[in-house]
């Protein structure tokens, strides 16, 4: 039996003559946190778009293990499994913490008992224990991030896009979304992060994809995709590097070769 | 099925097409607010019924009918101007079903307004007599009202296609109903282009109400709820948010409710309207955003 | 019970205490202290709530404003008219009713329910088309259901006898039945909106996209909302018919549907409390509009009668409370979250 894999094959599409994606392959295994990156206006959102059904593609396919789910509607691609979030994050504004997440659970697929439970499960899971009873828009931005992640992986999917989740956050709300994400990973969740904060993207992702103007440049481990000149070239700038972070808590050992990688001219 | 002579079934057609053509007025008035300000406007039917009562007013007091006609056009632009100005621009980025609950309550307002300052009860007054008579066309007789309501609908949509497209205002109002922010963004003023939707909105539904009391000769304080169902109707079917899409479904609407009419047992005739809404709503189950109507880009 | 938050149960079961003991508090306090003519005035507002309890299950959870309700009171009232009237009054009133009409008494509380069946039966033939609408697309198609319902209600003559209207239908309410209907019709709206699809409902009203995403069906979930309002609307009719004993079609017509949305605005769209909170107001201010109407007695000289006062009263006040409190004046929130938020606040959980 194969793994689960979540596929975009040669995906095209344009907005009044504009191309906003060009022949884009992409693949997301089950066991991988793949990154996406490019400057602004490369096309990720619309890839998101066209792979959860929000969008038609002018041309290409999407597969979802093997099965062509090219144009079904956001609502039925999310009930095979493929759930995201979004680039502002959407909360239900009349309900709080909690009861947005019971919505999540209560829409997925599969037999409904114990509601109350398995909402339980997920506040504890997400660290949102403590605002369970909060109206969704009257916690801090980072913490309706959590909720919204939170909310997604209600539906048990088996994949989950991201749509820069760290936008807005602060440096200690990354950390602890960051955190989130490998936890959902290694409970079996495949994850594709959009995000600018490559801080994040390098020390999350196993591989990372690089859009430029709708197009493909690069894709590899972070390391590969960091050395490689032509994204050099076109997305980081060599003379705009960002200065190496401060070693966050709980940070890997490559932390310190990333840095000296950093000195190279 | 009646079987009708070829020039009885002409004059069905003109008509039709002049039913239609009110409709489509009607529909365009409310369609150019909605297109700029997303609102639909209740209070769009007692236009009508104000314009009216500008039309009976001066009729009653000895003015030609063509003086009441002008004093009615003006009455249904200033009240449309006034609305917005007291009701509506309080109510700018409240949710669209208060705001659209709010139109009602101002519709019941003016009702209730004319109400208490002129009469209760329905007034009668007397329209030109040439508009009932019959006109000979290619050998064809055609009324000569239906055949000015189809006349003054192209002139008006010629008139708002000119001032949409040519004008600087026009532009402006093209824009806004396109983007609202970006409009503002780059300086085109939100309250000057709204002010001049509803008052071109006023404009047309006093001459969609000129032609509606040329056909009845009465001024009712609730006569205005049928001509704003017949604008709201249309719409949906041609597509909200576009003016085509108005005018189509205004023409669309006039159309089948002749057609039912001529088609219809006898007996079934108080039903007419009825079965043009069920037509309708069997229309929007295959096409729920109208004919014209683009089904929204971002789909759920 | 599957797909079921406690805590949402809980909440429905403490506001239907508290507006249970409100509304009978009321009617206790008007039995015993109270003229006659104003229990029957609590009477007919009882049942004006549930009528409005019966659209707020739509319009409140779905956030789409409904202008067609009042046509499914009237297949309510109707239906259960027909069937409750006597049988030798009928055959008077009503010579041509096919067969089972004709001829069925089930008596009050089965007619009743018979008529909130064909209601909620004609909406779902309906909804099927319009909750694949968008928003505004089905508000104005609503407009469609009010019209319809009103033309065949004004014309079928054999069943409804018209614009002359039904009559002869036996008081089998009084207050207390009205109270405990309308109480079964509350608890009945309370339930919807707790229950899973009541929730995922609020879900698509606030952010229909979102929803889409977690794999809700927008168009099922509308349809759920507006099956089981017209169900509770019909029901609320037929109580009313029971009480009110004649009536015709304009009875149920774009005036009274323009009253109850009025009601629903002012209170508060989101929760049952605002329903009720709602009819109050509205009912207080048409009250006192009626006495305008009738004419003021200043100091023994009376002025002159101003028709249409009552309707203009609560238009403007629909109007100023809409601009001043464009979420309605409960803000959508129930009774029972009054407390809640109380003890929330009190021990520290919101920053």
């Amino acid at each position: 039996m194969t793994a689960p894999t979540l596929v975009a094959a040669s995906v095209s599409r344009s907005f009044s003559g504009v191309r906003a994606l060009e022949g884009v392959d992409l693949r997301l295994d089950q066991a991988e946190i793949l990154g996406l990156i490019g400057p602004n206006g490369s096309g990720k959102s619309t890839l998101v778009n066209v792979i959860s059904g929000a969008l038609r593609p002018d041309a290409g396919r999407v597969l979802l293990n093997g099965e062509d789910v090219t144009g079904h509607s956001p609502r039925a691609v999310a009930r095979k499994g493929v759930a995201r979030t979004f680039q502002t994050v959407r909360l239900f504004p009349s309900m709080t913490v909690r009861e947005n997440l019971h919505v999540g659970v209560i829409s997925g697929n599969g037999e409904h008992r114990n509601v109350d439970g398995r909402v339980d499960e997920l506040l504890s899971f997400a660290d949102l224990r403590p605002w369970a009873h909060a109206p969704a828009m009257s916690i801090p931005y980072g913490l309706q991030r959590r909720v919204e992640v939170a909310r997604s992986l209600a539906t048990r999917p088996v994949f989950l896009m991201l749509d820069e989740p760290a936008a807005g956050l602060n440096e200690e709300e990354s950390d602890q979304l960051l955190e989130l994400i490998r936890r959902i990973h290694d409970g079996g969740v495949g994850v594709l992060v959009i995000d600018h904060d490559l801080r994040l993207i390098l020390r999350l992702c196993h591989r990372v994809h690089v859009l430029v103007q709708g197009r493909s440049l690069a894709e590899g481990t972070p390391a590969e995709v960091r050395s490689d000149p032509a994204v050099v070239e076109a997305y980081i700038g060599a003379h705009r590097n960002p200065p190496p972070p401060p070693a966050a808590p709980g940070a890997r050992s490559d932390q310190s070769k990333t840095d000296e990688e950093d000195q190279q001219p | 099925m009646v079987s009708m002579a070829p020039a009885e079934l002409l004059q069905q057609l003109v008509n039709a097409l002049s039913l239609g053509s009110l409709y489509a007025m009607l529909a365009l008035g409310l369609a150019i607010v909605f297109g700029v300000m997303k609102l639909l406007n209740f209070a769009y039917g007692e236009l009508i019924t104000v314009c009216a009562y500008g039309v009976y007013v001066m009729v009653s007091s000895g003015q030609s009918f063509l003086v009441g006609a002008v004093v009615g056009v003006i009455a249904a632009t200033a009240v449309s101007v006034l609305t917005e100005r007291v009701a509506f621009r309080p109510l700018r980025g409240a949710p669209f079903i208060t705001v659209l609950f709010s139109s009602f309550a101002v519709a019941v307002i003016i009702q209730n307004l004319i109400r208490q300052l002129v009469s209760p009860r329905p007034r009668g007054f007397a329209t030109p007599g040439f508009l009932d008579d019959l006109v000979s066309i290619g050998g064809l007789n055609v009324g000569v009202l239906p055949l000015i309501t189809i006349a003054t609908a192209v002139t008006l949509m010629a008139g708002i296609v000119a001032l949409l497209q040519r004008t600087k205002v026009g532009l402006a109002m093209r824009a806004a109903a396109q983007d609202f922010e970006n409009a503002r963004l780059m300086g085109i003023s939100a309250n000057r282009v709204i002010l001049l939707a509803f008052a071109l909105s006023g404009f047309v539904a006093g001459i969609a109400g000129v032609l509606w009391v040329a056909r009845t000769g009465a001024a009712t304080p609730a006569m205005g709820f049928v001509p704003v169902l017949k604008a709201f109707v249309a719409t949906v079917i041609g597509g909200l948010g576009n003016l085509r899409g108005a005018v189509l479904g205004g023409m669309v609407l006039g159309v089948v409710e002749v057609t039912l009419v001529v088609f219809l047992p006898n007996g079934a005739a108080p039903f007419v309207d009825a079965f043009a809404l069920l037509a309708v709503v069997a229309v929007l189950y295959f096409r729920p955003q109208g004919l014209i109507g683009v089904a929204a880009e971002v789909r759920t | 019970m599957s797909g079921w938050s406690r805590l949402d149960l809980l909440r429905g079961a403490v506001t239907w205490v508290i507006l249970g003991v409100l509304l009978g508090a009321l009617l206790v306090v008007l039995s015993v202290a109270g003229t006659t003519s104003m229990v029957r005035t609590a009477t007919n507002f009882l049942l004006l709530v549930g009528l409005v309890v019966g659209v707020q299950v739509f319009v409140g959870n779905s956030g789409i404003v409904s202008f067609g309700h009042v046509a499914f009171a009237g297949i309510g009232a109707y239906l259960t008219a027909i069937l409750t009237i006597p049988v030798d009054i009928r055959e008077t009133a009503l010579p041509d009713l096919p067969g089972l009409l004709a001829t069925a008494s089930p008596g009050p509380v089965v007619a009743i329910l018979i008529a909130a069946v064909a209601a909620a039966v004609v909406a779902l033939i309906l909804g099927g088309a319009l909750t694949r609408m968008d928003e505004a697309a089905m508000a104005m198609a609503t407009l469609a259901v009010l019209v319809m319902g009103h033309t065949v209600f004004a014309n079928w003559e054999t069943v409804t006898r018209g614009t002359i209207g039904l009559y002869g239908v036996p008081r089998s309410i009084g207050q207390i039945g009205a109270l405990a209907g309308v109480l079964c019709v509350i608890a009945s709206a309370l339930a919807f909106a707790a229950s899973p699809t009541g929730r995922k409902l609020r879900a698509v009203r606030d952010d229909p996209t979102a929803g889409a995403t977690l794999g809700i069906n927008t168009a099922r979930v509308r349809l759920g909302g507006w099956v089981v309002s017209a169900f509770l609307t019909g029901l609320a009719g037929g109580l009313w018919s029971q009480y009110n004993l004649a009536f015709g079609p304009d009875q149920f017509y774009y005036v009274d549907m323009f009253t109850l949305l009025s009601m629903l605005v002012i209170g508060g769209l989101g929760s049952v409390a605002g329903a009720v909170v709602g009819a109050a107001v509205v009912t207080l201010v048409s009250e006192l509009g009626r006495e305008l109407e009738a004419g003021l007695r200043l100091g023994g000289i009376a002025l002159r009668e101003l028709p249409g006062a009552g309707q203009l009263a609560i238009a403007v006040v629909t109007l100023a409370l809409l601009i001043l409190r464009p979420t309605g004046l409960t803000r959508g929130r129930e009774a029972a979250d009054w407390f809640a938020r109380r003890r929330i606040e009190r021990s520290g959980q919101v920053r």
